[in-house]
């Protein structure tokens, strides 16, 4: 989730009200957000990703403004209209369909704001623009163009232009390759033959979305005037972002003015920032929180998450929610704001009513009979990971190659697998383990997974020590098998990482439900361990179902 | 200290060793009072010592001494004399001239060098050519020498006599550098000495009686007890320390939890590790472009690649939900909804998998459900972080379940868990609404250790659920590192054994 970094003072200028620095770290979080840290008046605070409009320090204090009661409801900025167009070609269709823009007068452009600004363009890529994906947003110095604008698809080698950070022209194929914020996103184009391109009515480049803006609308701290153009696969994200940054700069002082998008067949005017409206129950939000708020605490509650609300009838409110939100999907999240206005820590809490018996899973109550067994025989309970390898599973052990879940995106060569037997595991830990004294006896019932992907639940121990042997493995295992009251037969087992003869099946009703046996020296060196080793491992699903 | 009590509780040997050092001038070695003491082993004096010292009464010195002892070579010149003593004798014998090849009459072939180098180096002999031949000829120095004992001899004929004993190492030099003929044995020697306590110790008078200290089956079945005084232990004396097998802590922990669900009547569910895309995310309502799927948060599997769905209708409902929120008075998430996405294989995100695949079996309430359980994300390890952990989750699923209720539930599993403060602020999941982070408030400062929320309609009614299910999670790792006062997350995987040792248990 992306962090917020902000003055202390310059927050109070924003917020237009005062409010003590502790006061507000204690508030700012039950808006819904984690305080990441707080360095004399630098405030870092990690807003969560439902919630895109509170990712600059001037969304944090429109919604502050509410939240703390100074001016609850929602915030109106007044758009003036005018005749500048954006077409849109329908070459776009097929490559990043939607675009959203807005004029911004009257801004006192410096190097904070640039940063802040900036800030906010990252943030919002990341999170509602899906790495640029979705919505990539481009800043522009509008007095260096000439409206009309055009946006179209073209053929990549037939426009260039100077991007940002260079100083000669480029053709768009070049710069995705040659570019370094070309190289980062070349993968969004990956698919289409015609790049997105807006230019102005000389043919002037204002930006290759969502790759990199023309150095020509570069903007710097004497700048006044802000060309805003949101693209991207998702109108209503577009929508919202453009909304979220037009808004950011009008606290800052900017005027917003209308773009007429005309599209082929239908055109309109962006920013819209009217309100969505949507009607709510209050039965409906007092059955989800377990209160009985009247209208008014309800209207209180969602005017301090800057809603506006009116009256409609006994049970039912109409809300406008502001054009800059994405999240509200579905009445539950209006539900949810009611409860953050209302205040989270002001819920005392009940209990649920109905009657249940606590029932546990049958086979844990017998492992843990069977845990008891083994901590008595003096073994060391340990845990180990269930991501493996191919090496550890079976080439140490000198076993071929078999199934196992492989993972497509592994962590590194060593994590690229899921266990199937619990022995690597507990050589590994051996290993780890070689500077301590010996003897050395350890246990794991713990999770493989087997050859149709699906969980077994296997024990397996290893005894390292001078004196390990055969007999002494064949002793604990009588020991296991009579706490168990299991019958159980041994017979010879060829398994290639012990000593031929000292390797045996533990059989139950006719079937192997384990093996026993000392580990053949080979295998012992391959672990990098030194010392005799006893093992053995059984497939508890095949005792304890039984 | 009370001289009286430490009288008390010394063992007989121990009196033994404090008398025998007392007649010693108070400064001893320990064989010197295994020797002069009338004890039947050394290991007694020993034994007796380090109790001793435990005790304070005594000061144990040890010290590295080297001793000396004749090599195989060594044997050999005591016997025959060094080769240029033999040489000289044949001189003496020959009028004091003799040819290189006759020195064979004395020496071995590999000596023969070696005895003109020594012969050179002492100035007994000098080497001339005549006629073609290597004479040898005697010195004055070497006239002299024919008759007198060098040092070097009688150092040899000293170890003979004395092997094992310690020599200067100025003086032995010599015969160090010649291959085989002394061996050196370091060895490590102890100089007892009694303390001031000690001292006063012995000042008040040891008297040694018969009494008893180890109780035999012979001690309890002859009555010899009767007769005699059961010595009294130092309680406080060293003890050995003994392990055992015992739990992993870990482990222990989840057993808790467990019995905690258990008492507070929920059943517990298990599931597999290797999920879809679609249970593990898309009937969760994480939309399938949420950054949380991506390849670098998210394991995938490459076997087995793809996991059919089995529910066709559940999969088109799913869709619908996605794309335009279906049946549900949703908006979804608007855009195009891929059934090949949600056939992907994965290792489960988190349990939450378990919990909607029982709902989707089970959508009749009540129910009160909880799994402790692995889950998977790609993660580097390091100290706060694994690609493998345990993930904690309850639901309560009943008629008219509700914001306040999980709330109230929460309290109480979270005090059973023994944090009696806690505080709740709001939080965001993509398939809760309302949302809550759970913070407690441990070693003076509050820690974020849980998740919380209802499960948001476009989750629950698909799979055919009409109530509002209320649900919580948190990390077992980080309850464990709290509880643990633990550091490094790594140390419950690649345990080192000592701390396994060391670790109580809850």
């Amino acid at each position: 989730m992306p962090v917020v970094t902000f003055d202390y003072h310059e927050f109070l200028d924003l917020l237009g009200y005062d409010i003590s620095k502790e006061e507000l770290l204690d508030r700012l979080p039950m808006i819904g957000g984690d305080l990441d840290r707080v360095e004399g008046d630098e405030i870092s605070i990690e807003f969560f990703p439902n919630r895109p409009d509170l990712s600059s320090v001037e969304g944090i204090a429109r919604a502050s403004r509410a939240f703390f009661g100074f001016k609850p409801g929602l915030t109106m900025y007044p758009v003036e209209e005018t005749d500048i167009v954006m077409n849109v070609e329908p070459s776009v269709k097929q490559v990043r369909p939607y675009v959203a823009c807005a004029l911004i007068t009257n801004v006192a452009m410096s190097d904070e704001l640039i940063s802040s600004l900036m800030g906010l363009q990252e943030r919002l890529h990341l999170g509602i623009g899906r790495n640029r994906r979705r919505v990539a947003i481009g800043v522009h110095n509008y007095d260096a163009v000439q409206p009309p604008f055009t946006y179209k698809a073209v053929d990549p080698d037939a426009v260039q232009f100077i991007p940002l950070a260079k100083d000669e022209p480029m053709t768009l194929r070049e710069i995705l390759y040659k570019h370094e914020k070309g190289i980062a996103y070349a993968h969004i184009l990956r698919d289409v033959d015609r790049y997105p391109l807006i230019v102005d009515r000389n043919n002037n480049v204002l930006s290759f979305p969502p790759i990199i803006n023309g150095i020509l609308t570069e903007v710097t701290p004497y700048t006044r005037n802000i060309f805003l153009d949101v693209t991207g696969t998702n109108l209503q994200a577009v929508k919202c972002t453009l909304n979220i940054v037009a808004t950011a700069l009008a606290e800052r002082g900017g005027k917003i003015h209308g773009v007429n998008i005309k599209y082929s067949d239908h055109s309109e005017v962006t920013p819209d920032l009217n309100p969505n409206r949507r009607k709510l129950s209050i039965s409906y939000v007092n059955s989800i929180l377990g209160l009985s708020l009247d209208r008014k605490q309800i209207m209180d509650s969602l005017m301090r998450m800057e809603y506006n609300v009116k009256d409609i009838d006994d049970d039912t409110v109409e809300i406008e929610i502001p054009s800059w939100r994405a999240d509200i999907l579905h009445d539950i999240d209006l539900v949810e704001d009611v409860a953050v206005g209302y205040g989270y820590e002001k819920f005392e809490g009940k209990l649920p009513e109905k009657l249940t018996f606590g029932k546990p899973i049958e086979s844990h109550e017998e492992i843990n009979s069977l845990r008891t067994i083994m901590i008595g025989l003096g073994f060391q309970e340990v845990t180990t990971f269930t991501i493996s390898n191919e090496d550890d599973e079976f080439r140490k052990l000198s076993l071929p190659v078999g199934k196992k879940v492989e993972i497509l995106n592994p962590i590194g060569e060593e994590y690229s697998c899921l266990r199937v037997s619990l022995l690597p595991s507990l050589l590994k830990l051996l290993a780890e383990n070689k500077h301590h004294s010996l003897p050395q006896r350890i246990f794991e019932i713990g999770v493989i997974v087997d050859e149709s992907f699906r969980n077994k639940t296997h024990l397996a121990a290893v005894e390292i020590s001078a004196k390990a042997s055969f007999t002494n493995c064949k002793s604990i295992i009588e020991a296991i098998m009579r706490n168990i009251g299991k019958e159980y037969v041994l017979e010879e087992k060829n398994h290639p990482a012990f000593i031929y003869g000292r390797c045996a099946s533990v059989m139950y009703n006719d079937e192997e439900i384990g093996f026993l046996g000392e580990l053949h020296p080979k295998t012992i060196i391959s672990y990098e361990l030194e010392h005799p080793i006893i093992a053995f491992e059984f497939q508890l699903n095949k005792i304890l179902e039984s | 200290m009370d001289i009286d009590k430490i009288i008390q509780e010394l063992s007989k040997n121990e009196k033994k060793v404090l008398l025998t050092l007392g007649k010693l001038q108070g400064k001893t070695s320990p064989e010197e009072i295994y020797s002069k003491g009338d004890f039947t082993q050394p290991v007694e004096v020993m034994n007796a010592l380090s109790w001793l010292k435990s005790k304070k009464l005594v000061k144990i010195k040890e010290h590295m001494s080297t001793f000396y002892t004749l090599g195989k070579e060594g044997v050999q010149f005591v016997e025959k004399g060094l080769p240029e003593r033999r040489v000289l004798n044949l001189l003496t014998k020959n009028n004091g001239r003799v040819t290189l090849d006759s020195l064979k009459e004395v020496l071995r072939n590999e000596e023969i060098p070696i005895a003109i180098g020594w012969l050179k180096r002492k100035k007994w002999a000098d080497l001339k050519k005549e006629d073609g031949k290597t004479i040898i000829e005697i010195t004055e120095k070497g006239r002299e020498a024919s008759t007198l004992e060098t040092e070097e001899e009688k150092i040899l004929r000293y170890l003979k006599e004395h092997p094992n004993s310690p020599m200067e190492h100025e003086k032995i030099k010599p015969l160090l550098s010649r291959k085989d003929v002394v061996r050196e044995k370091e060895v490590f020697s102890s100089e007892v000495e009694l303390t001031d306590l000690g001292k006063e110790v012995l000042s008040h008078g040891i008297e040694i009686t018969e009494e008893i200290s180890q109780i035999t089956d012979s001690i309890i079945r002859n009555g010899e007890w009767k007769e005699k005084p059961i010595r009294p232990y130092d309680i406080r004396a060293f003890a050995p320390s003994i392990y055992g097998g015992k739990p992993h802590p870990l482990v222990e922990l989840i057993e808790k939890i467990r019995r905690i669900f258990l008492e507070m009547g929920f059943e517990e569910i298990e599931g597999n590790y290797v999920e879809s895309c679609f249970w593990n995310m898309d009937v969760l309502f994480i939309p399938q472009d949420h950054p949380a799927r991506e390849m670098q948060d998210t394991l995938y599997c490459k076997t087995p690649s793809e996991i059919p769905i089995e529910d066709e209708k559940l999969l088109e409902t799913i869709a619908r939900i996605h794309e335009n929120g279906g049946n549900t008075n949703s908006t979804g998430w608007g855009y195009k909804f891929s059934k090949e996405e949600g056939r992907k294989a994965l290792l489960r995100t988190h349990t939450t998998v378990n919990t909607i695949r029982y709902l989707y079996y089970h959508p009749t309430p009540p129910a009160k459900v909880f799994s402790i359980g692995k889950v998977f994300r790609k993660e580097n390890i390091n100290s706060t972080h694994l690609p493998e952990f345990y993930q904690i989750e309850g639901i309560i699923h009943e008629e008219n379940a509700n914001f306040q209720q999980l709330i109230g539930i929460l309290k109480e599993f979270y005090r059973r868990m023994g944090f009696e403060k806690i505080r709740f602020r709001p939080g965001y999941f993509p398939y809760t609404e309302p949302s809550m982070e759970v913070d407690v408030y441990w070693n003076n400062q509050w820690m974020e250790l849980g998740g919380s929320g209802i499960f948001r309609p476009e989750v629950t009614e698909p799979v055919g659920v009409k109530n509002p299910v209320l649900a919580w999670g948190l990390g077992l790792e980080r309850l464990a590192m709290l509880k643990f006062g633990l550091k490094d997350m790594r140390t419950l995987y690649t345990s080192d054994f000592q701390w396994l040792r060391m670790q109580p248990i809850l």
